[in-house]
C-alpha cells in the first residue's frame, strides 16, 4: 500500500515537473500611435453604449479616443446614450436619450455592464451576445480592420445654414455576389463635442465633452429594408431630407450611413460617416 | 457530429426506456419549469428590456432523464430558454437542446464517465464543474473523466474536457488529476485524516490569445506582458477529525496567468483611467474551517486569504461566466428577506476573510444563533463585515415558535457592486419570525423586519436605497397548499430610490404575493412579485439583478 502511495505520489511530481516545460510565447507588437491607412479595408462601426450617470462610461471613451487615433478615419464611433444610466441630471442642458437609441439598444441587446460596446454587430466567437466590455474592444476592433470593403457607399449632403435643411444623397454599389437577402439601410445623425453634465470617478463633471453622440436617425432604427435583388455591382441610390434643430452646433453633425443585415445576424457590411458642410 | 451525438443519445434513452420495465433497467428524472409574465414599471426600472418592451414572456425549462443498466449510467438533460432573463437578467436569451448528457461505466475499480460531468477538486478552490439554475451557471466539462480506486479509501482521478457554454463550449483545454485518501490513526482509530492533492492545467486557445495579444498591444510597454498559453494551478487539502472537532485546510497555488482588474489603473495619453485592464498574476488561497459539534453546542470558524485567484476558461470572460474554480464564500447565508439584501461575493483578487458561526441550546425551550463574519481586501480596507444574532424560543406547553435578532452589515458597495464612490452602506436590521400552529395541519407564520441605512453624507438621504420596512404572513394547510403575502416598503427613500420627473425621491411599495400546491412528487407555485434591484447570491456567486414586475409560474416535479 505504501509503494502504491508513493508510486501516486510520484505521478503528482512528475506531473508538476512537467509544468516547468517551457512553452513558446506570443509575441507583444505595441500598435503605431499614427492611424494605419488602407483604403481597401472596410470601414468598423463601434456603437458605444453610455449614459450621464455611468460613472465608469468615461473610461470607455477615453478608450475609444485612443483606438480612433490608430484606426483614424477607418473607425467610425457613435455614442448612445440608453438604459438605466442614461437619464439626464435635472441640471443637463440636454437629453441624450433618444427613442431611436432606446429602440437600438432594445434591438442590439442590452450589455450585461458599462461601458460596453458593439463593434459592426457581429457576434464574435465564444462570446454570449453583441455587447463587448471594454477589455475586448481591441481585439476585435483589429479583426474586424482586415476585411475588405464588400460594399462601396459614395454620398453627397448639401447644407443650408439659413433653413437648416440638410439634403443627403447616397449611392450603395454592391462589390459581391454574396446573398443581399435580409439586408438593411441606415442613416444615424450624430453631434460631437457637447459640453454637459456627466458622473465620473472623480464627482459630477459638469464640463464633460460628449463625443459622437446618437441625436436622430433618418430610418427606422431597424433600418430601411433593401431589395433582395440586389446584384453585384448594382447601384441603389437614397436620398434624405433633415432639418436641425435649432440647438444643435452644425459645425458637429455629421451622418453615419450603415448597411447591415437584420435577421438572426445583424452584421455590419459597409459604414460611411459624412461630415456637414458648414 | 456535435448535434448528432446528444441526438443518438435521445434516442437510445427513448429505446431504453421502452424496454426499461422488461429487462431491469431503472429509469428517474426530474422536471422544472419556470415562466415570467413581465408587467412594464418605468418607476421601479422594470423596463427598458425587451421582455417588457415587447416579448412580455419567458420560460426556462429542463428535464432531466437518468436511465441505469448493465452497469451503465445514463444521464440526459433537455434545457429550454425561451426569452430567457437567467443569461443576463437585462437581455433576452433564447435556445434549446441537448443540456447535458452523460454515459458512466464502473469496470471493476475503474468508473469511466464521457459527456458532461460535474465534478471538483477538493473544496473547488483549482477546479469546481457545477450547475446554478438561478443565475444560468452551467460550468459542465465536456469531456472524459477516469477515476480509479485502488484500495476502499484511497482514489485516483484524471479528467481532460473543455467547459460547457450554452449549447457549445469553450475553445480552452482543461485537464486535471487528483488523488483522494482516507486514514485512521490513534486508539480505537478515533482520529481519521482525509487528505488530497490535486493539479489542474488549461491551455488557452489561440482564439482567446490572439485576443488576448491584440489588447495587450494596446497598452503602454509599463503595462504590457507576455502572457502565458498555459496555466497549472495545485491544492492540497486535509480534513483531519478528532472526536467532535473537524479541521479542513487547504492550500492552493496558480502560475501565472492574464486575468481582467476590474479597477485596474492605465495611463491613456497622460490621463489615468480605471477600469478592466489585464494583469499577469501568480495567485493563491488558503481556506481553513474548524468545526466543533457536541450535543446542544455547534461552532464553526472560517478563514481564507485570497490573492490574484482568478482562474477562467478564458481571460476576456467577466462576472460569473466561465469558471473553472470555485471560491466559497466567506459571509453568513441570510434566508430572511432585508437581512440577506446585501451579499459579499467572494473577491477573486484579493481578500482576507474570517467567520465565526455559534449555536447553542441553552435548553430544550431556548436556542441561540451567533455569527460575525469579517472581509477586507488585502490592503485591509473593509468589505463586509457582519454581527449577528438570534435567539430561538419555543416553550415547553405552548405550540408556538418565535425567532428574534438582530443584524448589522458593513457593505462596501463600490467593490461589490462596481459603484465607484459609493459609501461602505451600513445597516442594523431587527427581525422576528413568529410561528403559530392553527392545528394539526394549519399553521401562520408572520415574519416583520426593519432596515435602518445609513446616511450618504455626501448627498444628506439614506445610503443605496435608503431604510426599508418587511412583513410577511404565510399560511400553510398541510400537505398541500401554501398561501402568503409580504411587502417590502421603501420607508426612508435613500440615494438610489426611483424619483419622479422632478427627481423628488419615492417611497415605493414592492408587495409580493405566492401560492403554492404540492401533490406527491409535483409542486407548482404562482407568484405576483415586485422587487427591488439587488444583489442575487445562490451558493456564493452573487450578480447584480434589476427589478422585477409581474407573474412568475413554476412547476417542479420528479419520477
Amino acid at each position: 500500500m505504501t509503494r502504491l502511495f508513493i508510486s501516486i505520489c510520484r505521478i503528482f511530481l512528475i506531473s508538476f515537473m512537467l509544468c516547468s516545460c517551457e512553452e513558446i510565447p506570443p509575441v507583444i507588437n505595441p500598435l503605431p500611435n499614427e492611424p494605419l491607412l488602407d483604403t481597401t479595408r472596410q470601414n468598423i462601426l463601434v456603437e458605444e453604449f453610455t449614459g450621464n450617470r455611468c460613472v465608469n462610461c468615461p473610461a470607455g471613451s477615453t478608450e475609444l479616443a485612443r483606438l480612433k487615433e490608430t484606426y483614424g478615419d477607418q473607425l467610425i464611433i457613435v455614442a448612445i446614450h440608453a438604459g438605466s444610466f442614461a437619464r439626464p441630471y435635472p441640471e443637463s442642458q440636454n437629453d441624450f436619450q433618444t427613442n431611436s437609441g432606446d429602440a437600438l439598444l432594445n434591438y442590439l441587446g442590452q450589455p450585461l455592464g458599462y461601458p460596453s460596446a458593439i463593434i459592426n454587430r457581429k457576434l464574435f466567437p465564444d462570446e454570449f451576445d453583441l455587447q463587448l466590455s471594454r477589455s475586448l474592444w481591441p481585439a476585435f476592433l483589429m479583426q474586424e480592420a482586415q476585411k475588405l470593403s464588400r460594399i462601396n457607399i459614395i454620398s453627397d449632403i448639401t447644407y443650408s445654414p439659413l433653413s437648416r435643411n440638410v439634403q443627403l444623397a447616397v449611392e450603395i454599389q454592391k462589390q459581391t455576389t454574396e446573398d443581399a437577402e435580409n439586408l438593411r439601410f441606415s442613416v444615424m445623425v450624430v453631434e460631437d463635442n457637447i459640453t454637459d453634465y456627466q458622473l465620473t470617478p472623480q464627482g459630477v463633471d459638469t464640463m464633460y465633452n460628449h463625443r459622437h453622440n446618437l441625436r436622430d436617425m433618418l430610418t427606422a432604427s431597424t433600418g430601411n429594408a433593401i431589395p433582395s435583388t440586389w446584384a453585384n455591382g448594382e447601384i441603389l441610390e437614397r436620398s434624405f431630407q433633415y432639418t436641425l434643430p435649432e440647438a444643435w452646433q452644425a459645425s458637429e453633425v455629421s451622418f453615419i450611413i450603415i448597411i447591415h443585415e437584420n435577421g438572426v445576424q445583424k452584421d455590419v457590411w459597409a459604414v460611411e460617416e459624412i461630415d456637414l458642410p458648414v | 457530429m456535435k448535434r448528432i451525438i446528444p441526438l443518438l443519445i435521445v434516442f437510445l434513452c427513448c429505446y431504453l426506456s421502452v424496454k426499461a420495465q422488461n429487462n431491469g433497467g431503472r429509469i428517474s428524472g426530474a422536471f422544472q419549469a419556470q415562466t415570467n409574465f413581465f408587467i412594464r414599471d418605468s418607476l421601479i426600472g422594470a423596463a427598458n428590456i425587451p421582455q417588457y418592451d415587447r416579448q412580455l414572456f419567458s420560460a426556462d425549462a429542463w428535464l432531466n432523464l437518468n436511465y441505469t443498466n448493465w452497469g451503465f449510467d445514463f444521464s440526459l438533460r433537455f434545457d429550454m430558454f425561451n426569452n430567457s432573463n437567467l443569461l443576463n437578467p437585462t437581455a433576452s436569451y433564447s435556445d434549446q437542446g441537448i443540456g447535458f448528457w452523460s454515459v458512466r461505466k464502473q469496470i471493476d475499480d475503474l468508473d469511466l464517465t464521457v459527456g458532461y460531468i460535474y465534478d471538483q477538486i477538493g473544496s473547488g478552490l483549482i477546479f469546481r464543474a457545477y450547475e446554478e439554475r438561478p443565475l444560468l451557471i452551467d460550468n459542465a466539462l465536456y469531456g472524459i473523466r477516469a477515476q480509479y480506486t485502488f484500495s476502499p479509501d484511497w482514489t485516483i482521478k484524471g479528467f481532460t474536457g473543455r467547459q460547457k457554454q450554452q449549447f457549445d463550449a469553450y475553445q480552452s483545454i482543461i485537464k486535471g488529476i487528483n488523488l483522494d485518501g482516507f486514514l485512521l490513526a490513534g486508539e480505537k482509530q478515533a482520529i481519521s485524516i482525509a487528505p488530497g492533492l490535486g493539479i489542474v492545467n488549461r491551455t488557452l486557445d489561440d482564439n482567446s490569445m490572439d485576443a488576448l495579444v491584440a489588447v495587450i498591444n494596446t497598452y503602454n510597454a509599463d503595462e504590457a506582458f507576455v502572457p502565458n498559453y498555459n496555466t497549472y494551478a495545485f491544492t492540497f487539502y486535509n480534513t483531519l477529525s478528532v472526536g467532535a472537532f473537524s479541521w479542513f485546510l487547504e492550500a492552493a497555488y496558480k502560475t501565472e496567468d492574464a486575468m481582467i482588474d476590474p479597477f485596474g489603473v492605465r495611463n491613456l495619453d497622460g490621463q489615468e483611467v480605471v477600469g478592466d485592464r489585464f494583469i499577469n498574476k501568480a495567485g493563491s488561497v488558503l481556506y481553513t474551517s474548524i468545526n466543533y459539534a457536541s450535543k446542544g453546542l455547534a461552532i464553526t470558524t472560517e478563514a481564507k486569504r485570497t490573492e490574484f485567484f482568478t482562474f477562467r476558461t478564458r481571460p476576456q470572460v467577466t462576472f460569473n461566466r466561465g469558471m473553472i474554480n470555485f471560491l466559497p464564500p466567506m459571509a453568513r447565508v441570510n434566508t430572511y428577506r432585508l437581512t440577506s439584501r446585501y451579499n459579499a461575493a467572494t473577491q477573486e483578487l484579493g481578500e482576507i476573510a474570517f467567520l465565526g458561526d455559534i449555536i447553542y441550546n441553552v435548553n430544550d425551550q431556548i436556542k441561540i444563533n451567533a455569527n460575525a463574519s469579517n472581509i477586507e481586501n488585502l490592503d485591509g480596507v473593509l468589505l463586509y463585515r457582519e454581527l449577528m444574532t438570534a435567539i430561538t424560543l419555543e416553550p415547553e406547553k405552548e405550540d408556538w415558535t418565535i425567532t428574534a435578532g438582530i443584524q448589522r452589515q458593513q457593505y462596501n458597495q463600490e467593490v461589490f457592486e462596481f459603484k465607484p464612490n459609493a459609501p461602505l452602506v451600513e445597516t442594523i436590521t431587527p427581525f422576528a419570525d413568529f410561528l403559530y400552529p392553527l392545528s394539526e395541519n394549519q399553521a401562520l407564520r408572520l415574519e416583520l423586519q426593519y432596515m435602518h441605512v445609513g446616511e450618504d453624507p455626501a448627498v444628506e438621504v439614506g445610503q443605496d436605497y435608503g431604510s426599508w420596512a418587511f412583513a410577511l404572513a404565510e399560511f400553510t394547510l398541510a400537505p398541500h397548499w401554501s398561501f402568503s403575502l409580504s411587502d417590502m416598503y421603501n420607508v426612508r427613500p435613500g440615494k438610489q430610490s426611483p424619483t419622479d420627473e422632478n427627481d423628488n425621491r419615492l417611497d415605493l411599495h414592492y408587495p409580493r404575493v405566492d401560492l403554492s400546491y404540492t401533490r406527491n412528487a409535483n409542486r407548482f407555485a404562482l407568484s405576483y412579485v415586485k422587487q427591488v434591484e439587488g444583489v442575487v447570491c445562490t451558493g456564493g456567486i452573487c450578480r447584480l439583478e434589476p427589478a422585477f414586475s409581474g407573474w412568475k409560474f413554476e412547476i417542479t416535479s420528479s419520477f
